[in-house]
This record gives structure tokens, sequence and C-alpha cells, in this order.
């Protein structure tokens, strides 16, 4: 999978080479103790999943959404998946006005000018490249996927 | 912002915002009898009865050796005391429902309770033990209640909820139920245990339940690939084998492969589709990241049976085609 990681764009004002211990630190989301803390999270500059849930690149949505996103990142970040009575919920993290997102019927629509992160207590943490994106859940033939 | 003083003591009468009614639902401390009988009586004085005689029995179960026993449910009598209590709480559902419905309030309870807890309870008993109801397990809807300008009305039901399990009132007697002794829940607080019973009572009932979804006892302690494929229950069978684990079923059970090609972004791992059973496919997928033992959970997702390619089956359930998802460059 080396090849077609991009690596973290160093020319934005955030920080380098981003570890789970620092995502886990920014939220109030922890993940489980065997996921290796200190490695470096590949950001990823096109369609990838975490467990339940996928990034689309727009531009290889035919049409793109029309939803702006419009509501900036907090610090805490946002649950993308409102997980039942706590459950594993996606986060969203950015640093202060890099990203916006807005909801998309069932979707989420986001956009960012600087790496942001998608962490998951099971799953670990995973980077998405700066530009448009659709993230959807997963469906099966009885519902809605949750993990 | 900071209320009047009298406004603020007036507001200890109404309920909290926020109560843990979840905290409540899943609780296992003993009765607070004392409040719980009190409760009762109250609502038997709503529909002029004096206060009953109060038997306490320590599971649903063994509320069903001491209640009437035989006697069907008659729809022409609405004289009795639970036919009088059931129609006033109906009534008062349905006008405070209605104003929580205007403010889209949806009980996140429900899966937990009213389809996990209550069926796996009511698995424990011999058939229906006529109108009663569930104490603490009457949550879900409480939590969607808005008590608003009758709060007297909503107190009984909200206190019984506190503390006490399931009960049942008749004419002079009413049967009350302790709460469980133990509850073991999955992440997302739904009933589950893949290791004994989910829930149990103090004279020993028990209910099984996974994910969720109440099974019975062999699906827990004794799944076997037999009982799976003459299960008529296809979601008992679902269960079942995820108890066994996929990776078992399929070694045992032979599923006929429909196909297996790589799973893009998850290096070295295929997606398998499998003819499962009459007109379910099964798909499985390998995890993307790894499991504390360092290896890599293999989960089953039921897919569209007209769905024939692995790949295209993978896509189709995140909404996208098969030449889209191939572009998928990691999953975590």
């Amino acid at each position: 999978m080396d090849c077609v990681l991009t690596s973290t764009h160093n020319y934005y004002a955030v920080p380098k080479n981003m570890n789970l211990a620092e995502l886990v630190d920014r939220t109030n989301v922890d993940t489980l103790d065997h996921l290796e803390r200190q490695a470096t999270v590949p950001v990823v500059d096109g369609l990838q999943a975490q467990g339940d849930l996928i990034v689309i690149p727009f531009d290889l949505l035919d049409p793109p959404p029309s939803t702006e996103a419009g509501t900036e990142v907090p610090p805490e970040g946002v649950h993308l998946v409102a997980a039942l009575n706590g459950g594993n919920p996606h986060v969203l993290v950015a640093d202060p006005g890099t990203c916006r997102w807005s909801p998309d019927r069932d979707a989420t629509v986001v956009q960012n000018s600087a790496p942001v992160y998608l962490l998951h207590p099971e799953h670990g943490g995973t980077g998405i490249a700066p530009g448009r994106w659709l993230i959807r859940r997963q469906w099966s033939a009885t519902g809605l996927v949750a993990d | 912002m900071s209320a009047p003083g009298g406004l603020e003591a007036r507001s200890t009468e109404v309920p909290r915002l926020g109560e843990d009614w979840l905290a409540h639902a899943l609780s296992t401390a003993p009765a607070d009898r004392p409040a719980a009988e009190e409760a009762v009586a109250t609502l038997y004085a709503s529909v002029g009865r004096p206060p009953p005689e109060f038997v306490w029995v320590r599971s649903p179960a063994e509320a069903a050796t001491v209640l009437p026993a035989g006697k069907a449910v008659r729809t022409d009598d609405w004289q009795t005391v639970e036919a009088q209590i059931a129609a006033q709480v109906s009534d008062l559902r349905f006008r405070l429902r209605r104003r929580s419905e205007w403010q889209g309030a949806v009980s996140a309870l429900r899966p937990v309770v009213r389809e996990g807890l209550v069926p796996a309870i009511n698995s424990t008993l011999p058939g229906s033990l006529g109108v009663g109801w569930a104490g603490q397990h009457d949550a879900d809807w409480l939590a969607e209640t808005d008590s608003g300008s009758e709060p007297a009305l909503l107190a009984p039901w909200q206190t019984l909820a506190r503390t006490t399990g399931w009960w049942w009132p008749r004419e002079g007697r009413c049967v009350m139920s302790d709460r469980p002794t133990a509850v073991h829940v999955d992440v997302n607080s739904l009933p589950h245990n893949d290791s004994g019973p989910a829930i149990t009572f103090a004279d020993g009932t028990r209910a099984y339940a996974w994910h969720g979804r109440t099974v019975p006892r062999w699906v827990i302690d004794e799944p076997d690939v037999v009982r799976i494929l003459t299960e008529p229950s296809i979601e008992v069978r679902f269960c079942a084998a995820e108890r066994l684990g996929w990776e078992n079923y399929v070694e045992q059970a032979r599923p006929p492969l429909l196909g297996a090609v790589p799973d893009p972004g998850n290096p070295g791992h295929d997606l398998r589709l499998y003819d499962l059973w009459d007109q379910i496919n099964l798909l499985l997928v390998v995890n993307g990241s790894v499991e504390r033992d360092g290896t890599r959970r293999r989960y089953g997702l039921r897919t569209w049976r007209w769905v024939r390619d692995p790949l295209e089956a993978a896509a189709q359930t995140y909404g996208l085609r098969a030449d889209q998802y191939a572009q998928l460059l990691r999953r975590t």
C-alpha cells in the first residue's frame, strides 16, 4: 500500500506526521490499546474505507453532491456516525480553519484545505488529503452496517 | 442563564433533563420496594382502587407461577383494574408523545429495550401473562415522553422505571418482579453475551442474546453447523454462524463459493461471496485493522442475491459500482 499514499502536506500549518496518540489526545475518543500509537497515520488521496464508512472523492461521483460543506469542524471533532448509546463513533478531526462539513441526506460532505483525520476506537486512524469528499455509510441487505 | 429562585425550586418536581434512562433500563440493583409500591398504589388510586396486596417475585418467569393461570384475555371487560390503568396510560402516552414527535425526538433506547431486553425476557415466559408493565423497561417510551404540563400523571411511571422490574396489577393484588441480577451488553448497549446468558435473574432464569437479538441457549453455548442448517429462523441462523465464526462455518458447511477476488485497498485479503442459504448471499470481508491477538477478523455481510460478483457485492454495500470500488486505496 506504500505507493498509493501521499505524504503529509507539510506546507500547511498542521502538525506533521500525526500519529494515533496525538489524534486520541485531541478527541474524547480512545482507541483499543493494541493499536500502534506511535506509528504515523497515512494520509490517503483517494477512495478509502474505515470499517462501515467510505470516503469518496467528488470526482468519482457523477453527478457530485450539490451540498456545500458549511460548518467548520470544531477542535474536539465531529462524530460522523452518532453511535448508538455511545458505541463506536467515527470522529472527524481537523485543525482549526481547515475543514468544513455538512450533512448530505444520510451521508456527509467534507471540504478540507489540509489533511484531516478519521479516528475510530477499533479501526484506529486514517488521514484524508485536501479535497472535497462524500463520506457514506455501508449497507447490507438487512440494513445499515454498524461496527 | 440563571433562573429566578422560585422557578428553580419548582423544577425539582419536574423530571431532570437528560435523565439517564438507559442506566435505568440496564440496572441490576435490587428493587426499591417501598417506592415502587407507593407508585403502584398511586396508579390504583387513580382508577378508584385501594392499595393492593403486593406479591414480590424474583423474575417474570416466577411471576408466571403466581399469576392466575389459564384465563384468556377478555377484550370486552373494561372494568378490571389492569384495563383501566391501561386505558389511562395509553391516553397519557398518546397526548405526551405527540408533542415529542413534533420536536423530532426519537428514542435511541428502542433497539436496546423494546427490541432487545423485552423480547429476551419474554423468551423466558411460558406465554403471555396478561396485561402488565415493564418497570425499568418502560424507559424507552418515558425517554420519548415530554411530561409537559402534566408531570403528576407521569410521575408514578417514571418512579417505576427507576425502581423496579416488571409488574402485573390485578384486583386487590399486584405481582411485582425484581430486576435482573446480571445484564450483559455489547458496545452499543444491546443485550449480548458470547459466553453465557445475557440476562440472569435471582431465581436462575436466564435469557440469551446476540447483539440485541434474542436467541436460544444453544446459539451461545453449543453452536454447531447441523443445528444452524436445521434452524428455521434465518435471524437465529445468522447469529449462530457469527457466534461459531464465519471462517469455521464456511469450512464445515461448505456453501457454494460464487467468487473470490482480491480486496482493493486491503492487500493480501480476499472478498469472498457465498451462496449461503436459500436466496441469501454472504460476502465475507477481512477487517482492515488487526485484532488484539494480531489476527484480522473476517466479518459477514448479507448481500443482495441477484449480485453474483464479489467486487460488485462489496461496491454495492457502499452505494458504488464495481469499477469505482476497485479504486479503493486503503481500508482500515
